[in-house]
């Protein structure tokens, strides 16, 4: 092999740089380029949405549930393990981007899930204990977006508390008279719902994720506790419930967990157990533009063809739709002339359709699912 | 000599597996009956079956026993780890590597009190140690990799790649904030304006995913759509097929530690650029083309051009990087690391 030298690098560090001004003074190159990249790249880390954090605790969650229930025997492990993930909440609710120490964390996390999942056994006291304070990492989870005002004083702000709304409760408890067992109010808020359902002697229990509202339902006497409402689902019994209610809940969920909501009701409830779910109407335009926007924790409006679909496809038989909430007249557009308008009648259907629906789903009395 | 019959180590830090290698290289088996490994990455189990390394055992197994000491690498999780099996082992001893990632300096800094033992793999990132708060730090790293960089022609899915293969830049470093990547990749984008380049850029390791993001926003930007390649961990064939296929590695170091990508380059002789930051100017010896500590992407710009059109000065970079590599190799053959150890256990 013939010698090679090592490069002059000094000499050749000279050289580049000479040709690095050469195109500069030229105009090929803009002078001062590397600050000017070194910017750019910081707007483009600064648009980078975080991503994925807090979905991927939520599912951590579950898999610690999983690993307490599957009763794994090293009871000193698990109970690390759901420190882990109380401070990684807490991690999570501090940072505003994505850490990579929080992500090796959850990765840490899985691995020793997995390794528990393995083993089989353990004392029920001690499991009863962590079940528990999963339970309530459920609710310290911090929200993907979290209002810097309780669910209490929203609901006080813009709910109407007035005769209308307390006789809209009424309808609608009575309609869990003839169900097969307590009725679950999912997103119970401040129990309104709870109270009618009490007073006319429904047995009834209300969840919600706010401890602002929760609080509120045990000062009116109604049972109320603070867990997610899929988790209180997961962790009851199949056909635990006669009844089940969500009213403006499914909006507050993606996709994802709103079909699992749906399918966890109907092994939930009772054979012929009611569901009954209410939400914004998507065909009002004002609704829409009101109703709907103007709570920023609502991920997504929910058609109701889409729905009735959703119930029908989880088994209930029959489902029904009915629309709540009508407008008052003065807020309809106003036919200029004396005689019918149908272009007014028309624009008025979709501007001022009813604000809200419901959609009921009865689950079969022959159903075992 | 302090013998140990166990040594718990937790391999947190990227490269697990050479980490792990290296430590059995330079211990010597004979020094101890079985090192475990702590990692959260299963695909080490699949590497560590690859690679026959029977010693090595993997974390699960050595849950419940006690072991003399545990080495636990700075990196990501490091507290997390500490948390959970700190207690399976008399001793701590903390190998420092001079992270840039804020979280891991803080989670290093409020380790230190219970830790027994700083070791750090070079002077610089001694120094960085101290600068963090321990009292002291001793050099002690082995030689890394060396003798398991050797491509295996046979491989069938190496054979592939090759068949196929497109050369590469590989840009050193972890994709997280500061490894200065995006600089690499401007570098690049800036250098195919005015030279007859065509190269992929890939990146090895896992990282922050909204860096991540970051940056293959921003290679997109600057027109490189589909030309970065963030490979995440990478077994040991995995990147030796990388390796054959790189007409050059680019460091921007912002670390300044130890680095195993530039070791891989000088043992195989691959060209190499670098920024001159903390350890790489001893780690190169003398070798590749080291520019100054303020190059920006124009300058390194114009090195990976000048190496692309010139293949004269390809291979003078590439030999010199070799060659200094190998004149290190034999300086640092016996490893400091077991006399770092001793009094403990």
């Amino acid at each position: 092999m013939k010698d090679i030298d090592p490069p002059d690098v000094e000499a050749l560090v000279a050289e580049l740089r000479e040709r690095i001004a050469v195109r500069e003074r030229a105009g090929d190159q803009p002078p001062y380029l590397d600050a000017d990249l070194a910017a750019q790249f910081a707007r483009v880390v600064d648009s980078t949405p975080a991503f994925g954090d807090r979905e991927r605790l939520v599912a951590l969650l579950d898999r610690v549930r999983l690993a307490v229930e599957g009763s794994a025997p090293d009871h000193d492990m698990l109970a690390v393990l759901v420190d882990m993930v109380g401070e990684m909440a807490n991690l999570l609710a501090a940072s505003e981007t994505r850490n990579t120490n929080l992500e090796r964390r959850m990765d840490y996390a899985e691995y020793l899930i997995e390794e528990l999942r393995r083993d089989q056994g353990g004392d029920p006291d001690t499991l009863s204990a962590l079940r528990h304070r999963v339970d309530r990492l459920e609710t310290e989870l911090p929200a993907s977006f979290a209002p810097p005002f309780s669910a209490a004083a929203f609901q006080e702000h813009f709910q109407d508390s007035g005769e209308r709304q307390r006789h809209w409760y009424r309808h609608l408890a009575a309609q869990f008279l003839d169900v097969p067992g307590p009725v679950l109010d999912i997103g119970c808020g401040r129990g309104d719902l709870l109270v009618e359902l009490q007073r006319i002697g429904i047995r009834a229990t209300g969840v919600d994720t706010d401890p602002s509202v929760t609080a509120i339902c045990r000062e009116r006497g109604v049972d109320a506790e603070l867990v997610d409402g899929l988790r209180m689902l997961e962790r009851s019994g199949s056909g635990s419930f006669g009844g089940i209610v969500a009213l403006q809940v499914i909006e507050h969920l993606d996709p994802g967990r709103a079909a699992r909501l749906v399918e966890l009701t109907f092994s939930k409830l009772a054979a012929g157990g009611k569901l009954i779910l209410q939400t914004v109407n998507v065909e009002s335009l004002f609704a829409l533009a009101r109703a709907f926007v103007i709570d920023p924790t609502h991920v997504q409006p929910v058609h109701h063809t889409y729905l009735e679909f959703l119930l029908a496809s989880a088994g209930f038989d029959p489902v029904t739709v009915e629309f709540q909430s009508q407008l008052d007249d003065g807020e309809r557009l106003v036919t200029p002339g004396d005689g019918p308008d149908a272009n007014i009648d028309r624009l008025n259907e979709v501007l001022f359709a009813p604000q809200d629906y419901t959609v009921t789903g009865i689950k079969p009395a022959e159903s075992s699912g | 000599m302090t013998s140990y019959d166990q040594l718990l180590v937790s391999l947190e830090a990227p490269s697990p597996l050479r980490q792990a290698l290296a430590l059995r290289t330079a211990i010597g088996l004979e020094a101890l009956s079985d090192i475990f490994v702590a990692t959260t990455d299963d695909r080490f189990e699949r590497c560590a079956e690859d690679e026959q390394l029977a010693p090595i055992r993997l974390f699960p197994r050595v849950r419940r026993k006690r072991s003399d000491v545990l080495m636990v690498h700075a990196g990501p999780g490091l507290d997390t780890v500490v948390d959970l099996i700190g207690g399976l082992a008399k001793h701590i001893v903390l190998v420092h590597h001079a992270h840039t990632c804020p979280a891991v300096r803080e989670a290093e800094r409020s380790l230190l009190p219970v830790v027994d033992r700083v070791i750090a793999p070079t002077p610089f990132e001694a120094a960085d140690a101290v600068a963090l708060g321990a009292d002291r730090a001793l050099v002690a790293m082995p030689p890394l990799t060396w003798g398991h960089v050797a491509p295996d022609q046979a491989d069938p899915v190496l054979s592939e790649r090759l068949s196929k293969g497109r050369q590469v830049v590989v840009a050193v470093g972890d994709p997280v904030p500061g490894s200065r990547l995006e600089d690499v990749v401007a570098a690049v984008a800036i250098a195919q304006l005015d030279y007859p380049l065509d190269v992929d850029i890939v990146v090895f390791g896992a990282g922050d995913p909204v860096y991540e993001a970051s940056l293959a926003r921003w290679a997109k930007q600057l027109g490189l759509v589909g030309r970065l390649v963030l490979a995440g961990d990478q077994s040991m064939s995995e990147r030796t097929a990388w390796l054959r296929w790189a007409a050059m590695v680019v460091s921007f170091s912002a670390s300044g530690g130890l680095d195993l990508d530039l070791m891989d380059a000088m043992t195989v002789g691959i060209p190499i650029i670098a920024r001159d930051f903390g350890h790489t100017r001893d780690q190169l010896a003398g070798g590749g083309l080291l520019l100054p500590a303020d190059t920006g992407p124009t300058l390194v710009a114009e090195a990976i051009g000048q190496l692309w059109i010139d293949p004269d000065l390809r291979v003078e970079v590439a030999m010199s990087g070799h060659i200094g590599f190998g004149e290190a190799l034999l300086a640092h053959a016996a490893s400091p690391l077991l006399p770092a150890l001793e009094g403990l256990g």
